[in-house]
This record gives structure tokens, C-alpha cells and sequence, in this order.
């Protein structure tokens, strides 16, 4: 496995760069992570001419995350080659605002292992999955995939460098709008998928008792308006909301310990409307923001531990997040914790993990093969 | 005594095969569809909007539970 990184303003250097990056080393399979600021049509046309041999996917984002560091402006790339990636299958679904249907995928999925979708081991098989980030499929996508599989499928939500304009994924030369891609993965190393979010979960409920569900709207919570419920949750008056929900978000909560982020976006009227669906009459809980790095780096050190050294990273970390490590002045830090493993990564629209979900960073960590 | 639970539970049963792993990920995905499991004991009352979100899960799944549940 082998990082690659450029912020070469001009593709052809930067790729140029990532070439030489690259050297000898056989890759059969590339993600990329690029600014939007880059052309994606012909960013991805010569991602392919300079590696013609490496099936790719990516997209842009709103910041890159490559070994040691976070960034804007730049290219972020992993290599794999056999030894870790073993076989995999990748698969596109277009139009996805339109409505999502996974069949035709899951089928080439089956086609290609011999494994019927329900029957594969979601020790053995790993699932990516890029979304476009303003197609507001993500909430399907990911649905549709839990109910015919019991494979993790981790990923994120392209970016626009926070334009909220035009989003794209890259597959093999193009570049693709309100589309979603899916990897299937059969790694030979050992693997493990990490969710982190940095909140406490307060003893504050709030049921949303009225919701606009295409609009990732509540207008009630608790039989109230949503932004008065909201405020007296937080103890405050609701002129102050707008700027205190970012760091007070509220989460779906599993087992009692596990919160599902979802992040109020703008407040509308007396409405929120969030960054991803919210449900009618399924608790939620008010959060109150810890430490990214810290937890994360608490995290991460667990899973090194597990695994006894990592070979690599992939990490789908929310612009949410980013933004709140920019405004502590914490990027760097947040950065070094990847400077010991190979690691690609970006600031996404949101994240998958078995649903969409914000202010969290899902991540697929590689381990070593046994001795 | 209401039927949510009892299908709930063998909605969960059939999708995860005996695996407590995927017990628990079943769980979490019928609480991001709208169906809060832990709130839905023996004793809720039926609730139509709720029983048709069961079994439009439970066809997501590929599952027949109105043949698995006719004898109860």
C-alpha cells in the first residue's frame, strides 16, 4: 500500500508528481480524494492515462486527507496492490436522486465471487461506497444496501470545497454526477471498520413529532415548534440557536452508548433542517462536543493495538468536523495522527456507515497479515 | 397484547441468522427506518402506520414474514 500527494495547482504536474510517487510499485487498485478547484473531467481522464493498469475510484471534496496531514487545493490518493486488496468489483449506480436500485450491482457482485450478497462474511468482504454528496441519496443508498447484505459498506459524500454547487466521483477516466459507486472488496489483510464522533450524550430527548422527510426537515420536536423544543433543550433563548447547534447536535442512539449523528444544518422559521434524514417519532438525544483529536487519536490507538500495527488507512471524516478542528486551531494535529500509516482520506458531505450520518469519521483500517 | 413485538422479533431472528452481530446491526437498521425496537414491548397496542413499516421492511429484506408469522 502506498500514499500518494500533490498540491500541484496544475493537473498534469500534480499527477506527474503522483507518478513519480508511485515509482515501482504495482497497483491494481487507486482511490483518489481531489479538490473540486481541479477540473474533475480531465483530473480523472489523466489519473487514467498515468495509470492505466489501477481500476480507480475517488471524487472531490472539500478538503484532502493524505499521511500526516490534512489539505486543500490538493490530490490524496492510496495504492493497493494484490498482496493487500486481494480481488474486488466495482460497480456504478447513476441517477441516484431519481430513486436507488442496488440489484443490478449486488448481481455483478455475485457474478464476480460466486457468493450470493446475504450469504458473504462480512469478516471476509469489505463494501466502499461513494455517494455524490448533493444528490440527497444517501439515505437510500445506504438503505438499500443494509437490506440485501450484511457486508459494512463505509464511505462518504463527495465535496465542493463547501461551493454546494456541483459535486463528481471518478471511476476509470470519467468523471460522474448523481451517481454512487460501490466496491466490493475481498482484502487479504486483516481489516476493521472504525466510527468516531466526539460527543457526550446529554439525559436531553427530543422526539421529532413532525417531519418533512424529503426535506431532511423537523418542524416539531416534542410537539413544539422545532427551534423552541431545540432551545430549551440547550437552555437557551432560540435567537442563540442557530449559532450553538453546530457544536450541539443531536444523535440517534444505539445500545444506549452509540450515537448516530445528525447535524442541524439552518433553521428555517421556526423549522431545522438537517443534514440528513431524520425520522418521525424515533427518540434523539441532545449532544454536547468533546475533543476530535483526542478521541480519535484514543481510537485509533485501540485499533492499532488490535491489530498489532496498520498497514493502512482510508478515512471519511465530516467537513464538520474539519471545520471545528480549523476553528481550535487542532487541523495539524488531527493530521499527524495518520503521519505513521499510509493513509488517504476526505472532508466529506457526510458519511456511511450502515446509514448517513454526520459530524463522525468512518474509517477502513488495514492490518498486517499474520506472521 | 399487541403483534409488533412478535414480528419485530422474528423479523430480527430471520435476517440474522443466529448471528448476534448481525442481531444488533438488524436492530440498528430498522431504528434508521423508523422503527424504534426498544420502545415496542408485548403490551403496545397495534399501531397500523407501524405494522405496514414492518412488513415493508421485512420485503426489503426478502423476507415473507406474513408466511412466517400465519400461526400465531
Amino acid at each position: 500500500m502506498k500514499s500518494l500527494f500533490s498540491n500541484n495547482s496544475d493537473i498534469n504536474q500534480a499527477i506527474a508528481e503522483l507518478s513519480l510517487q508511485l515509482s515501482n510499485f504495482k497497483a491494481d487498485f487507486l482511490i483518489y480524494f481531489a479538490s473540486s478547484n481541479y477540473d474533475p473531467t480531465l483530473l480523472a481522464k489523466k489519473v487514467k492515462e498515468f495509470f492505466p493498469l489501477a481500476e480507480q475510484i475517488g471524487c472531490t471534496t472539500s478538503g484532502e486527507i493524505s499521511t500526516g496531514k490534512m489539505s486543500d487545493n490538493s490530490i490524496a490518493a492510496l495504492a493497493f496492490d494484490k498482496d493487500t486488496i486481494g480481488d474486488f468489483e466495482i460497480q456504478i449506480l447513476q441517477d441516484v436522486s431519481k430513486g436507488v436500485n442496488v440489484s443490478n450491482a449486488f448481481a455483478a457482485f455475485e457474478n464476480k465471487f460466486g457468493i450470493a450478497m446475504n450469504k458473504m462474511s462480512a469478516e471476509e468482504f469489505l463494501g466502499i461506497v461513494l455517494v455524490d454528496g448533493l444528490s440527497g441519496a444517501e439515505e437510500a443508498v445506504n438503505e438499500k444496501i443494509g437490506d440485501k447484505t450484511d457486508i459494512a459498506f463505509i464511505g462518504g459524500s463527495s465535496g465542493d470545497d463547501l461551493k454546494f454547487k456541483k459535486t463528481h466521483l471518478f471511476y476509470n477516466g470519467q468523471a460522474l454526477e448523481n451517481a454512487a459507486i460501490l466496491a466490493l472488496i475481498k482484502p487479504n489483510v486483516p481489516f476493521s471498520i472504525l466510527k468516531t464522533q466526539s460527543f457526550v450524550i446529554t439525559e436531553h430527548t427530543l422526539v421529532p413529532t413532525k417531519v418533512d422527510e424529503a426535506k431532511r426537515q423537523v418542524i416539531e420536536f416534542n410537539n413544539e415548534p422545532a427551534t423552541v423544543a431545540y432551545a430549551k433543550a440547550l437552555g437557551v433563548n432560540e435567537a442563540e440557536l442557530a449559532d450553538l447547534m453546530f457544536k450541539n447536535p443531536v444523535g440517534l442512539i444505539f445500545n444506549e452508548t452509540e450515537p448516530f449523528v445528525r447535524s442541524p444544518r439552518v433553521v428555517e422559521g421556526t423549522a431545522i433542517n438537517f443534514y440528513c434524514g431524520i425520522k418521525q417519532d424515533v427518540p434523539l438525544k441532545l449532544l454536547n462536543s468533546g475533543n476530535i483529536v483526542d478521541d480519535t487519536a484514543l481510537a485509533l490507538a485501540e485499533m492499532t493495538q488490535k491489530h498489532d500495527g496498520l498497514k493502512g488507512i482510508i478515512n471519511f471524516n465530516c467537513i464538520l468536523r474539519t471545520l471545528d478542528l480549523k476553528n481550535t486551531n487542532q487541523l495539524g494535529a488531527y493530521g499527524q495522527l495518520f503521519d505513521k500509516v499510509p493513509t488517504v482520506g476526505f472532508s466529506t458531505y457526510g458519511e456511511s456507515y450502515i446509514a448517513h450520518i454526520n459530524q463522525t469519521a468512518t474509517m477502513v483500517l488495514f492490518g498486517n497479515k499474520p506472521a | 397484547m399487541g403483534s409488533m413485538r412478535f414480528l419485530i422479533d422474528k423479523l430480527i431472528e430471520e435476517k440474522a441468522q443466529g448471528n448476534s452481530f448481525q442481531k444488533t446491526n438488524v436492530e440498528f437498521k430498522l431504528l434508521v427506518k423508523g422503527i424504534n425496537t426498544k420502545g415496542i414491548t408485548d403490551e403496545t397496542p397495534d399501531d397500523p402506520e407501524i405494522l405496514a413499516k414492518i412488513f415493508e421492511v421485512a420485503e426489503g429484506f426478502n423476507i415473507n414474514l406474513k408466511a412466517l408469522t400465519q400461526n400465531k
